[in-house]
C-alpha cells in the first residue's frame, strides 16, 4: 500500500517537473534573439586550393562578425592592453616588428609572432605543430601569463556582460557565451585571413608584366635545383609544413621541436614559415634574430652554422651580388600591400 | 506571472518529493583531506619532508579520475565520465553518484586524466575548449598544457630548504613538480566496508602531501620538472613522485 502510494507520488512528482520545465523554457525563449547562420562564402584565390572547414564550424557571417570583434578586443587580457591584434597586428600582415612577442606588462615571449595569413591552410599550429587546429590554439594566447594572462572563467563572464557580445553570441550560436563558442568564432575570423594577391600572384595568374626583369630571375632562382628554397617554402603557400633545422646555430637555446618530442634528433627543427608578405614582417626567424631580408639571404648564402641536425638542403649557395638582389626583389614580391584592409572595423 | 506559476509547482513538487524513490539508496561522496604532518595542509607554512628537507607548498592541485566503488561481490561500478580537481584551497567534497545500493568493500580511482580523456588522437578525446568553464577539465583551471595540448595531473609547487641553512626565502629556492602522461597514471585503491541505507555516504581519505617526497630529495634531485611527454628528461623524476601516491593517500573513514 505505501508503495503503492509512493509511486503515485513520484509519478506526479516527475509530471509537476515537466511542466515546470515547460514553463521556464517558454520564458527563456521569449528573450532569446534568434540564432542567424548566413554562410559566409570564402574569398579564395584562383590558384588556391579550397579551405579545410571543420564541419563543427561551419563558416558564417555571424561568427565571424563575432571573431573579428573578439579579435581586435583588449577585453582578452587580464588588464584589457592587449588585443590579438596587439601582436598579429593587420598592417603587418597580422605579425608585428618585435623580435619577441610583447605581452601584458611588457613581458617579452620566446618567439616572433608570426603572420596569420592563409592560417587556416596550416595542419597544426605553433612552431611544434602541436596544436591541432585553430579552434584549439585560442586558448594558448588568452590564459598564457606571458601574452594576455586571463583566466577563461573570468573571460567569459566579462563577455556575458558586454551588450555587444551578450547579443552577438546569441545571434551567432544561440546561445551564451562558452568556451566552445567563444573558440569557434576567433578562428571562424582567422580562416578569412587569406592573401594570395601580390605581385606574383598576378604574374602566374597571366599577368606577364606584374613582375620585374630582376623579380623573375628571383623567381627562377628560389625554385632551382640549386637553391632549393622550393623544397622547404614550396606550395601555393610558400611552405611545406614541415619541421626543418637549417643551422641557425650550433647549440638552439629554443630548441624546437624537440620541445613536444623529447627527441634530440629535432633540436632546433622548427615548423616552415610561409613566405608570403615576408618583406614586411620583418624581423625573421622563430627569435627575430635577423632583422632583414639581406641578413636572410647572407645566412642562407654561408650554408648556416654546424649542427648535426641541419637539414642537407642547407649549404653554402656561392651567389654573386647581383643574385642577391634579385632574390631579395623577388621575396618582396610575395607580399600584398593592402590585403588587411577588408579586416579593419567596417 | 509565469515565474508566481513556476514557484508554486515548485513548491508543491518539493512536498511531493519528500521520501520519493527507492529507500535504501545514497548518496555517495569522496572526501579527500589534504594534510601535512597530519594536520590540514596550509599554504605557504612550514613542514619537514619525509627525507628532513624545510618546505612549504603554494599549490596542491590533482585530478581524480576513473572512480570504481567495489561490490562486496566484486561487481564493481565504474565511473568514466567523473573528474575531479583536488586543490589546496577547496574542500574537495566529490559527489560519485546521485542514488547507489548495497553493500561495498572498497573504492579505487587514479590520479590524474586517464588517456581516454587526455590523448588527442584517443577516439574518446573530447578537445578541452568543449568543457564548460567551470568543468574540472576546463582549461580555466590551469591544469593543461595548451601548446602541446594535454593535461597537467598534479601541481606541486613551493619552497624547498635545498641550502639546509632553515631559511627558506633564498632565490633558487622554489619547486616547481607538473605531472603528467599516460605512464604516470596511477591508481589507488582502498578496502572498506560500507553499505547505503539512504543516508548520505562521504568517504573520507586523508592525502598526506609531503608523502609525495619520500626518498626524494628535493636538494639532489630535480625541484622543477616539467617533462613536455615521457621521452623527456623530466619525467623519471616525475615518475618517482607520482610512484610514492600510494604513501600519500591514507585508509577510508567516514
Ligand atoms: C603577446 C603577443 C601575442 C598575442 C597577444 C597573441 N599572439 Fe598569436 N602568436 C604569438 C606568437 C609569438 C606566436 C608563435 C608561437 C609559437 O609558434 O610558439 C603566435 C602564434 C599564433 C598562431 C599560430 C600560427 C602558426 O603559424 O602556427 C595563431 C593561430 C595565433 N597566434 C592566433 C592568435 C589569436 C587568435 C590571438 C588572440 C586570442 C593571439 N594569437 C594573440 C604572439 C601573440
Ligand atoms: C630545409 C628547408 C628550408 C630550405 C631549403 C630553405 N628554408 Fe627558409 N626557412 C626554413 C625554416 C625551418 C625556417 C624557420 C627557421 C627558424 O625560425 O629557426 C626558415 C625561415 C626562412 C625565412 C624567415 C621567415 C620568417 O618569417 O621569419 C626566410 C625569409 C626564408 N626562410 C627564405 C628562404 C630562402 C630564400 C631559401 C633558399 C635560399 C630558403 N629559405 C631555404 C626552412 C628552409
Amino acid at each position: 500500500m505505501g508503495t503503492f502510494l509512493n509511486s503515485i507520488r513520484c509519478l506526479l512528482n516527475k509530471f509537476l517537473i515537466y511542466i515546470i520545465g515547460v514553463s521556464l523554457f517558454s520564458i527563456a525563449c521569449k528573450e532569446n534573439i534568434k540564432k542567424r547562420e548566413t554562410p559566409y562564402i570564402l574569398d579564395i584565390p584562383d590558384a588556391f586550393p579550397e579551405m579545410p572547414i571543420p564541419s563543427h564550424n561551419p563558416l558564417t557571417v555571424e561568427k565571424v562578425e563575432l571573431g573579428r570583434k573578439l579579435f581586435f578586443d583588449p577585453i582578452l587580457s587580464v588588464d584589457s592592453t592587449i588585443s590579438c591584434a596587439s601582436c598579429h597586428i593587420p598592417q603587418i600582415a597580422f605579425a608585428d616588428h618585435e623580435p619577441q612577442a610583447k605581452g601584458i606588462h611588457g613581458k617579452i615571449g620566446m618567439r616572433n609572432t608570426p603572420t596569420l595569413y592563409n592560417i587556416g591552410y596550416a595542419p597544426y599550429l605553433f612552431m611544434e605543430g602541436k596544436v591541432p587546429d585553430l579552434e584549439t590554439q585560442v586558448i594558448a594566447p588568452v590564459q598564457h601569463e606571458e601574452e594576455m594572462g586571463l583566466n577563461l572563467r573570468d573571460l567569459l563572464k566579462r563577455l556575458e556582460k558586454h551588450p555587444y557580445y551578450k547579443k552577438q553570441f546569441q545571434l551567432a550560436f544561440g546561445e551564451k557565451p562558452t568556451p566552445g563558442n567563444f573558440v569557434r568564432a576567433l578562428a571562424c575570423f582567422e580562416r578569412t585571413l587569406i592573401s594570395g594577391n601580390s605581385s606574383y600572384d598576378q604574374y602566374i595568374n597571366g599577368d606577364t608584366n606584374a613582375l620585374t626583369a630582376q623579380q623573375k630571375l628571383g623567381m627562377e632562382l628560389f625554385f632551382s635545383e640549386r637553391l632549393q628554397c622550393s623544397k622547404c617554402h614550396g606550395g601555393f603557400n610558400f611552405t611545406n609544413y614541415g619541421f626543418e633545422n637549417i643551422g641557425l646555430y650550433v647549440h638552439y637555446e629554443d630548441i624546437g621541436l624537440a620541445r613536444a618530442t623529447a627527441d634530440t634528433n629535432d633540436i632546433g627543427k622548427f615548423k616552415v614559415p610561409t613566405l608570403r608578405n615576408i618583406s614586411i614582417t620583418y624581423p625573421y626567424m622563430h627569435n627575430g634574430s635577423l632583422q632583414t631580408l639581406n641578413d636572410v639571404i647572407e645566412f642562407y648564402n654561408e650554408g648556416g652554422k654546424k649542427n648535426p641536425n641541419k637539414s642537407s638542403l642547407i649549404k653554402p649557395l656561392k651567389l654573386s651580388e647581383a643574385e642577391k638582389k634579385a632574390l631579395i626583389s623577388f621575396l618582396e614580391s610575395l607580399t600584398e600591400e593592402q590585403a588587411y584592409t577588408k579586416y579593419l572595423q567596417p | 506571472m509565469k515565474f508566481r506559476i513556476a514557484f508554486i509547482l515548485l513548491s508543491i513538487t518539493a512536498f511531493f518529493n519528500i521520501g520519493c524513490g527507492s529507500e535504501k539508496s545514497s548518496r555517495i561522496f569522496l572526501k579527500i583531506n589534504l594534510t601535512a604532518e597530519g594536520q590540514p595542509l596550509q599554504l605557504n607554512t612550514d613542514y619537514t619532508s619525509p627525507e628532513g628537507t624545510l618546505i612549504q607548498f603554494s599549490m596542491v592541485r590533482f585530478y581524480v579520475s576513473q572512480i570504481s566503488l567495489i561490490k562486496e561481490n566484486n561487481e564493481e561500478i565504474h565511473y568514466p565520465d567523473n573528474y575531479y580537481l583536488a586543490d589546496s584551497q577547496s574542500e574537495n567534497l566529490f559527489l560519485i553518484d546521485e542514488a547507489v545500493t548495497g553493500k561495498f568493500k572498497g573504492i579505487r580511482f587514479g590520479l590524474g586524466v586517464d588517456s581516454t580523456r587526455n590523448d588527442s588522437s584517443g577516439i574518446y578525446a573530447i578537445p578541452a575548449y568543449e568543457y564548460p568553464a567551470d568543468h574540472a577539465l576546463s582549461p580555466a583551471n590551469f591544469m593543461y598544457w595548451s601548446w602541446n595540448p594535454g593535461y597537467i595531473f598534479m601541481k606541486l609547487e613551493g619552497k624547498a630548504d635545498t641550502s639546509a641553512n632553515g631559511i627558506l626565502n633564498e632565490i633558487g629556492e622554489t619547486f616547481s613538480i607538473h605531472t603528467g602522461f599516460k605512464e604516470a597514471y596511477v591508481f589507488i585503491e582502498r578496502n572498506y566496508n560500507f553499505t547505503t541505507k539512504g543516508d548520505d555516504i562521504i568517504l573520507q581519505v586523508n592525502a598526506e602531501i609531503p608523502n609525495f617526497f619520500t626518498n626524494y630529495n628535493l636538494r639532489s634531485k630535480k625541484k622543477d620538472a616539467h617533462p613536455s611527454n615521457s621521452k623527456h628528461e623530466d619525467f623519471p623524476y616525475v615518475l618517482e613522485i607520482v610512484n610514492n601516491s600510494n604513501l600519500v593517500f591514507g585508509n577510508i573513514f567516514e
